[in-house]
């Protein structure tokens, strides 16, 4: 009885119901969380809002515009520096290679990273229009660092260090299309070529 | 007067450096407690003044070798700070970046990747598991521990039958289809 009672005055003190259905202003929805400072509220980074841009529709003669994927992880275990290295590694290859070279090396990061790159093939699949989940190469692969905290080591004879414990974030950018062709190396004849350039295009300055 | 530090900082290290140096050039005539007016020159030739303690000291100053302690202080040390450029050259230098791995291949029992010297992970995990049912079925079966008879094994999937071959093995008996990898004999 007691509970009904309860459930009762709740019922009657939604405050929605206070509100005939043909008023002026709608039904507003009444917000749950604590606060409403800004610094306190989740921050949304500027990558994963980077996924809510739209185009405008494109014209019938445009090239058709290849689908862009942005996905990141924040505040991984793991050192800036040393995922830095298997970023520059995964630079520009497709997915499929990305992962067969993540499945096979022995770092920490690697796991991260791979699974962080399946979760973006997914979305990618369910929600960014993309036919093929092989079709997706890696344009953009960067790492960024966390928050550090500094913590106490204990060395002998009473010596003390301090150590920061250091996290990192992860960046990927898929698109959709095969890999790019990787350039080709800049040789001598090519260097010699726009040298001469640059001197043919010097002309004569603040004259007639 | 040896004093025993333990990794002191290097302002304190300088600062006892110098010190040391002024005792030994008898620059600090208040230190060992009272020895004034402070030692004369080691080759000056009137040394009426000096006591024969002091010209062996100034004498043992100038011509022995340096100490212990002053050796110790002079250790490799960075001239400069290393600026972000020539870190980076360093860091990011070829032979420091992760080499891509040409050794990979698709398995051809399961499909997933597998390096070439290498069993494939996913063939190996499932030889692994059925491997270690078969040993609980032969744990059920033995009971107590150390129980093992000195004769071969065969498993037996299903319903299969031992053929007259099995006569003296121990049979091991599990309740599922043969998996299309265990080949009978």
């Amino acid at each position: 009885a007691g509970a009904a009672w309860a459930r009762g005055v709740l019922s009657w003190a939604r405050p929605e119901r206070w509100l005939a259905p043909g008023s002026l202003f709608p039904l507003s929805c009444i917000h749950t969380s604590s606060s409403t400072h800004p610094s306190l509220q989740k921050q949304i980074g500027k990558w994963e809002k980077k996924n809510r841009i739209v185009y405008p529709p494109q014209l019938p003669g445009e090239p058709r515009r290849p689908a862009e994927i942005y996905h990141c992880r924040r505040e991984i275990k793991y050192s800036n520096d040393k995922m830095w290295y298997l970023a520059k590694l995964i630079k520009g290859m497709s997915i499929d290679q990305a992962l067969a070279q993540l499945e096979f090396s022995d770092k920490k990061g690697a796991k991260v990273i791979k699974e962080v790159l399946l979760e973006a093939q997914e979305m990618a699949v369910r929600k960014h229009n993309v036919e093929f989940k092989s079709n997706l190469h890696i344009a953009e692969s960067l790492t960024g660092r966390g928050r550090y905290v500094k913590r106490m080591r204990f060395h002998g004879k009473g010596m003390f260090g301090i150590m920061r414990i250091s996290r990192c974030h992860y960046f990927v950018k898929l698109v959709e299309g095969p890999p790019p062709p990787p350039e080709p190396p800049k040789t001598g004849f090519d260097q010699a070529k726009e040298y001469v350039q640059q001197l043919r295009n010097r002309t004569l300055v603040h004259t007639l | 007067v040896l004093v025993l530090l333990r990794s002191p900082l290097p302002p304190l290290r300088a600062l006892l450096q110098r010190c040391w140096g002024r005792l030994e050039r008898g620059l600090w005539p208040g230190a060992l407690g009272g020895k004034n007016p402070p030692w004369g020159p080691a080759l000056a030739v009137q040394g009426l003044a000096l006591l024969p303690q002091g010209i062996n000291d100034a004498g043992e100053s100038s011509t022995e070798a340096p100490s212990l302690l002053e050796s110790v202080l002079w250790m490799a040390a960075p001239k400069k700070r290393r600026t972000i450029e020539v870190n980076r050259c360093r860091r990011r230098h070829p032979i420091k970046l992760i080499k891509m791995k040409r050794n990979i291949d698709v398995c051809p029992e399961c499909g997933n990747l597998k390096q070439k010297h290498v069993l494939c992970g996913y063939c190996y995990a499932k030889v692994k598991e059925e491997t270690r049912l078969i040993r609980m079925e032969v744990h059920k079966k033995e009971g107590v521990p150390f129980n093992a008879p000195t004769v071969e094994a065969v498993v037996l999937y299903g319903g299969e039958k031992p053929t007259e071959k099995d006569e003296g093995k121990q049979i091991v008996e599990r309740a599922r289809k043969r998996p299309s990898w265990f080949v009978q004999n």
